[in-house]
Parts: C-alpha cells; sequence; structure tokens
C-alpha cells in the first residue's frame, strides 16, 4: 500500500461512553461495500466491481495478501483499531505500523467509496 | 517398466506435463435456439428441434451451480451467449445467480428480446459489457438476412434500451451476399443512431456452420475475392477517419511486418495453438465443456462430472492428427486464419484443407506480392 497519506477520514461517530469509563471511544465502524465482489482466482485476490458501481468503474482491483486479509475483516462492521489488531495478528508487525498501514488503506478504500458506514 | 513399478493410471503422465492451465475465460451458452433465422448463424439448430433442446437444455439452477463452480475454480471473464439468451424464459433467473458469483460478465444478444422484465434484471445487475449485433440497415435487409422484416425495429429499440445501462456497448456484424450492399449503411446507421463513438466490428470469415446447426452457409457467404475487398475496405474506411484529409491513396503502402526473432513469443506448450482448452472454455446448452464454440468433437461432460472435473481431464479427450503438409508448406501460412476449428467446420476433417480460407488467403498473399513486384517496395 503506496498510497500518500490524506487526512480526509470521516468524522467519528458519536459514541456512547459510560460514566467512569476509561476506555477510548472506539472510532468510526467500517464495512465493505457490497459494490464489489472479493474473488480468489489463481494466486491472485480480486475485487470485481458489480451492480451500478461499474457506471463509476468497470473493472477489477487486484489486491495484495495484506490488503485482501483486510477486506475480508470488513464483511462486517470494524473499527480502524479492529483492523489493526488482525494486520498485527497475521504479520506480526509493531501496533504503530499496523495503525499507519490501516489509516492509509482506509482513507483510499473511503476516497474509492469502497467502505460504507453500517 | 518392472512388476514392482506402480501403474501410471491413464492420461495421468499427460496431464502432469501440461502447463498449468486456468479457466479464466469462460463462455456459457445458454441455448442454441434463436428467434431470428439468420442465413450465416454457426451455431443455430433447425426449430424442428426446439422440442428435444428445450428438453436437453441446461436448468437455470444447473446454470447456477455451473457458475458457482466456475468462480470456484478461477474463471473471471464469463460471456453469456447463445443461439439468443435472452429466448430462454428463464433468463432473468439464470442472469441473476451467475452474476452474484462475482465475473467480469458480457452479454451477446441480437437485442430484439428487451423486455421490461429483462430491463429490470439487468438494470439491477448490469453487464460490464453487452455485444449486440446489427444485421443491416433497413426492414428489407433483415428480412433478407434474418427472415423478418419487423426484427429490424425491434433491434434498434433493444439497444436504444441496452445503451441506457452503464454497460460498454459494442456492435458486431457478418456480411454475407444479402446484406453487402449494406455493409457502410451500417456503421453510418449505429453512429447516426447511437453516438459517433461507435465501430462496428465486422466477422472476418464466415465458416460453415458447426455442432448441428442448420444454416447453409456456403449458399450465402461472400465470394472470397469480395470478402478480401470488403476487409481492406473497411480497413481503408477506418484509416480514413484516423487520418482524415492527409488520407492520399496514391502513396498507401500495404505491407506485411514480420515479427523480428527478438520479438518473436516465447513457444508455449498448448492443445489446440490458441487459448481453447488452456485459459479458454465453453459450457454448451446441454452441458459439455468445450475447448471453443467453434469445435464440439472433443468434449467432457461438466454437467454429469462437475466443472472441475471436466476441466481438468478435458485434455485427455484432444486427439489432434499432424497438420497437412500442404498447410506446413503454405508460403502464406503466417497470414492464414484457419485453425483447427475452422478446418473441421469446412471440411469435417481436424487436417482438412479448408478451400474457402485457402482462397481467401491466397487473394490477400497475390496483394502483397503485387506490390513488392510492381515498385520494388510494398506498395498498392
Amino acid at each position: 500500500m503506496s498510497h500518500p497519506f490524506k487526512n480526509n477520514c470521516p468524522p467519528p461517530k458519536d459514541v456512547f461512553c459510560p460514566s467512569g469509563a476509561s476506555e477510548a471511544p472506539p472510532g468510526p465502524v467500517y464495512q465493505a461495500s457490497s459494490h464489489y465482489i472479493h474473488r480468489k482466482v489463481a494466486d491472485m485476490d480480486v475485487l470485481i466491481s458489480v451492480g451500478g458501481n461499474i457506471a463509476n468503474f468497470n473493472g477489477y482491483i487486484e489486491l495484495n495478501p495484506s490488503a485482501s486479509l483486510l477486506w475480508e475483516t470488513l464483511a462486517q462492521p470494524k473499527t480502524a483499531a479492529e483492523l489493526a489488531a488482525a494486520l498485527q495478528s497475521a504479520y506480526g508487525i509493531a501496533p504503530e505500523q499496523a495503525r499507519a498501514d490501516v489509516q492509509e488503506f482506509l482513507e483510499l478504500l473511503v476516497q474509492h467509496e469502497m467502505v460504507v458506514a453500517p | 517398466m518392472t512388476s514392482e513399478t506402480p501403474a501410471i493410471p491413464p492420461g495421468a503422465q499427460r496431464l502432469a506435463e501440461m502447463p498449468r492451465r486456468i479457466p479464466v475465460n469462460g463462455t456459457f451458452e445458454l441455448t442454441v435456439r434463436c428467434n431470428l433465422h439468420c442465413k450465416m448463424c454457426l451455431f443455430r439448430h433447425a426449430d424442428s428441434e426446439n422440442a428435444r433442446l428445450l428438453a436437453e437444455e441446461m436448468t437455470a439452477d444447473e446454470w447456477i451451480e455451473m457458475a458457482r463452480q466456475a468462480a470456484r475454480a478461477g474463471t473471471v471473464n464469463l460471456l453469456i451467449t447463445g443461439g439468443e439468451p435472452l429466448l430462454r424464459p428463464d433468463f432473468c433467473e439464470i442472469w441473476e445467480g451467475v452474476y452474484q458469483q462475482g465475473f467480469l460478465i458480457t452479454l451477446y444478444t441480437n437485442a430484439t428480446l428487451v423486455t421490461p422484465k429483462v430491463m429490470e434484471t439487468l438494470r439491477r445487475y448490469p453487464p460490464h459489457k453487452i455485444g449486440v449485433t446489427i444485421y443491416g440497415a433497413s426492414p428489407e435487409t433483415y428480412r433478407k438476412v434474418c427472415g423478418d422484416a419487423a426484427t429490424f425495429a425491434r433491434t434498434i429499440a433493444g439497444i436504444h434500451q441496452l445503451q441506457t445501462l452503464p454497460s460498454v456497448l459494442e456492435f458486431r456484424t457478418t456480411i454475407i451476399k444479402d446484406n453487402y450492399a449494406d455493409a457502410d449503411a451500417i456503421d453510418e446507421l449505429v453512429q447516426r443512431e447511437f453516438g459517433k463513438e461507435f465501430r462496428v466490428t465486422q466477422a472476418r470469415m464466415v465458416t460453415k456452420a458447426v455442432r448441428g446447426a442448420c444454416a447453409d452457409v456456403e449458399s450465402c457467404r461472400l465470394d472470397p475475392e469480395d470478402n478480401v475487398r470488403l476487409a481492406f475496405r473497411r480497413g481503408i474506411n477506418l484509416i480514413k477517419q484516423y487520418v482524415g484529409d492527409r488520407y492520399d491513396e496514391r502513396n498507401l503502402l500495404l505491407e506485411h511486418v514480420n515479427v523480428s526473432e527478438d520479438d518473436a513469443f516465447q513457444p508455449r506448450l498448448t492443445l489446440f495453438g490458441c487459448d481453447a482448452g488452456m485459459r479458454d472454455y465453453v459450457i454448451s446448452w446441454d452441458g459439455q465443456l468445450l475447448g471453443c464454440q467453434m469445435l464440439g468433437v472433443f468434449h467432457t461432460d461438466a454437467r454429469g462430472q462437475g466443472f472441475h472435473t471436466a476441466w481438468e481431464r478435458f485434455p485427455l479427450e484432444v486427439k489432434l492428427p499432424p497438420v497437412n503438409n500442404t498447410c506446413l508448406s503454405c508460403k502464406s501460412r503466417n497470414i492464414c486464419n484457419c485453425c483447427y476449428a475452422s478446418r473441421y467446420a469446412e471440411t469435417g476433417f481436424l487436417d482438412g484443407l479448408p478451400d474457402y480460407v485457402c482462397k481467401d488467403t491466397s487473394i490477400l498473399q497475390a496483394m502483397y506480392d503485387r506490390g513488392e513486384s510492381k515498385h520494388g517496395k510494398n506498395e498498392l
């Protein structure tokens, strides 16, 4: 994932914090858009643009392994923290690296309307 | 082989020596029935066979399951074709179920059966590409070619409907004696009616009908001289559109460029000399897996055995004779369009000499030769 950082993530949703809770708000929740179907083709993972979305993008996107993992994780609603945890668990990378990679990945998905707020 | 050597299952060694084959490009031939009766159709069966065809066609559930298995095996590009696929009353059900497996999907249709129900389905599940055929520029030409003058208006109306979809739209035609006079008019009609950005792709050569189809192609296809002349003229028209006033026919060059050794493709092992059966396949209307829609003599039973087994075992069914010596030694072999499928279609033999193709090619070769001898370089 080599795209430059763009500070255009959606604002956090209002999250209820019980009084006395010491945890930080979980942050925005994301889910993979149904406008793409994830396919495994030979040794590749691809996203096929389908439905009305082909008016915006008529083709497919190739995913590298970490992007494929994140996309599969986004089949269910997930926060950025949960996605970073999935990357850490799979690749053993430092938390800071995982958070930065997820941030970059989500910015790309948001920019291209590939994730939805469930 | 000693008595201790385990027997090798038949075909296993042959399969083990095959390069990796992935069924990336699929074609689902939903039916070989059609509501048009085009004189030159390669695939349409006679209406008298309809009862048998209807009884033996794959069901909607079978097509959807086949799509699921094909996706699992690695198919990305899928063509839905016929005959005329919209002729199936369960087309919408098939389309929705196949679409949801996730392919880059193309629909081939004659556009005469685009009903509101079909449009509703295609709006929800639009093809990535639609290929429409157009065989004339008037009702009279449609009567001569397709057997029904009224289908001309239905074709135009249907294409207008399909054009509202976000799909890429492509136009295709086949020119025979009956619509030869309309060859340019078809291009003009498409651009006038649907947009100047569209071009009409014309079949370069019409071979005899295949796999039990009923068309008497020999009686209606162009003579080889007209076939080459038309292909050449269409090519010139395309050049004129691109270069405009700079076009100068007196200095037109016809040049055949031989691929240099450095640029030559790396040799690769295939079944037929193309991607058929290596990356490409067809599931026929009755569930057989073929390498190519033109060649039905080699097939495996995808309907009975499942897609995966049918795909894996397909190479074992392919038994080809050596290419005949005439083709091997022909000086025009580098510009010839023949293949095993066209040889079989034209002669009934995989190693036959396709006379029609030979004549077409020899005319093209003569054009190259005239250019070289006349001016010492390749000029027309």
